[in-house]
């Protein structure tokens, strides 16, 4: 059946329909019906047919169609709601189908209402009450995080105290034993290295777990990262060198302003440069370069080791995750440093050296001038 | 009683008692009843986000069995349970059978609450019980609402029935772990 043979079905053969044919705004043909109670004369504008007050929701809906809304229609000089199907059949033609709003209707429609509104009771009541457990949950991790870092700066204090003694005890041999034989010498300086070594690691596990409780404060406050990337530098560079590598700085920094904790900041260069060290292969060099652009302070730090594998560039911010080569550490330090440089609103990322190598790079935002 | 029960108990349910009985008097229409209900209810929800939860509480589910449409009863019911240290899920009106199973069997509640009005659901409320007692046998069941009026509750396989929302609140406390 072709659109147009549809059309004279509806308006011809179809006793009781209210349909009317509409061009530019004006009816070009309408069904009985719609002739005899809308009163819709042929070349009539469409929207006299309506209460004034829909007239523009009609127009609106002549622009939006197909569409279908509601509007308030003249039936034998009364107003009656009606609802409209406005079908396009050509640019600027319209089908329009009409169909009286019946007490039914109303009702279905409050029905749906009172339903929405139970509907949205319940809702209120689960998220109120969802809220509530997601507050107690974390109310408990914090209870757990406080016995946790409770219990680790427990340990790590007694354990530190024990590892003095054994430096005491083994300073106290070495005095005793004055020019003892190189053997027990050596063995004693490897007490000694060991027991130092011990207490860096404790220390950088209760640094973690402080930064993962949110219990790392900072002392925020003008910051020039030129001075702490050279105090980093001269710090690392005797230890590069008895690894037998070298430690470069490049400075191209326009300006080096930050706002945030020195010491921190410090200690965040500082875990980069170790880890650059413990990835290098001996002879090579390590670079430190600060860049500075207009939003801002850049430190990367780039060894000449197997660079870091794509798959694990995300993990190697967690904890105790380590590099492809591991070398003695606790993977703690990355950790550290990444949660330190959120704590400064910056980021830290990973990228590649070539033609082989890692670099780490920190971005912090430049202080306001 | 003061606090929330006081409003439930006294000043809610009264005035729902009373929308009842203007309906049977013929003042009011049904529509305004249901309005009058809207209203409680969204009175009850404004409370919600300030409302003492339980949320370490032991576990509970209320729901309407299927095709009940009459929820006020039950929530409130589901509420003061909240408010006697329950962990309380108020599933609302017209849970279909098998979702409640579902529910049940994901939460192991201490007890699941039944709501019905009219007789009409009795059926339905025999069957959701004896599906609940396949699928959590540890959980008590309690059932309330209007349908108890017009049967004789002897014959629910239940382990309580009660005769308002504070009664439930009294007779479901002997549960708590």
């Amino acid at each position: 059946m072709t659109d147009r043979a549809l059309l004279d079905l509806l308006l011809d053969d179809t006793p009781g329909i209210l349909a009317l044919v509409v061009r530019d705004g004006r009816v070009t043909r309408r069904s009985k019906a719609a002739g005899e109670l809308l009163r819709a004369e042929h070349e009539q504008p469409v929207d006299r047919l309506f209460d004034p007050a829909s007239r523009r929701k009609l127009a609106a809906a002549v622009t939006a169609s197909p569409t279908s809304c509601e509007l308030q229609a003249r039936i034998a000089d009364e107003l009656v709601a009606v609802r409209v199907a406005l079908i396009p059949l050509a640019p600027g033609e319209h089908l329009m189908l009409l169909a009286q709003i019946g007490a039914d209707y109303a009702e279905a429609m409050t029905r749906q209402l009172l339903a929405a509104n139970d509907h949205l009771a319940n809702l209120t009541r689960d998220l109120a009450r969802q809220s509530a457990e997601l507050d107690a949950a974390r109310r408990r991790f914090e209870s757990l995080a406080d016995m946790r870092e409770h219990f680790i700066s427990m340990l790590a204090h007694d354990v530190r105290g024990a590892l003095q003694s054994v430096l005491l005890g083994s300073e106290a041999i070495e005095r005793a034993q004055g020019d003892a034989p190189e053997p027990v010498r050596r063995s004693l300086e490897r007490i000694r290295r060991s027991a130092m070594r011990v207490t860096e690691l404790v220390d950088k596990v209760l640094e973690a777990a402080r930064t993962e409780s949110g219990r790392m404060v900072l002392d925020a406050r003008p910051v020039a990262m030129r001075d702490v990337v050279n105090d980093a530098v001269e710090l690392y560079g005797p230890i590069a060198e008895r690894a037998g590598l070298s430690l470069e700085l490049i400075d191209h920094a326009q300006a080096d302003q930050v706002s945030g904790d020195r010491v921190r900041l410090g200690q965040v260069t500082g875990n980069l440069i170790e880890n650059a060290i413990r990835h290098s292969p001996r002879n090579s060099t390590i670079t430190v370069e600060l860049t500075s652009d207009a939003r801002v302070i850049r430190v990367a730090v780039r060894d000449r080791g197997p660079g870091i594998p794509p798959e694990v560039r995300e993990r190697i911010f967690e904890r105790f995750v380590q590099g492809p080569v591991s070398m003695g550490s606790l993977g703690l330090g990355l950790y550290v440093a990444h949660q330190v440089v959120e704590l400064h609103h910056g980021r830290i990322y990973v990228e590649d050296v070539v033609p082989h190598g890692a670099a780490l790079i920190v971005e912090l935002p430049r202080a306001a001038s | 009683m003061h606090g929330l029960p006081f409003l439930y108990e006294e000043v809610v349910r009264w005035a729902l008692v009373e929308v009842g009985r203007h309906w049977e008097a013929g003042s009011i229409s049904v529509a305004d009843e249901h309005i009058a209900t809207a209203i409680a209810q969204s009175v009850l929800a404004s409370l919600y986000p300030s409302f003492p939860w339980a949320p370490e509480g032991p576990k509970g589910v209320v729901a309407c069995v299927a095709g009940e449409r009459h929820e006020l009863g039950a929530r409130m019911a589901a509420d003061l349970l909240a408010h006697d240290g329950w962990n309380v899920t108020f599933v609302g009106a017209d849970v279909p059978q098998d979702a409640l199973v579902e529910l049940a069997t994901r939460e192991r509640p201490h007890f699941v609450g039944l709501s019905a009005s009219l007789p009409e659901r009795l059926s339905r409320l025999h069957e959701t019980i004896a599906g609940l007692r396949k699928a959590v046998p540890a959980s008590k069941l309690v059932v309330g609402g209007r349908v108890l009026a017009s049967i004789d509750s002897q014959s629910l396989d239940v382990d309580a029935v009660a005769p308002s929302a504070s009664g439930a609140v009294e007779l479901i406390r002997r549960w708590k772990p």
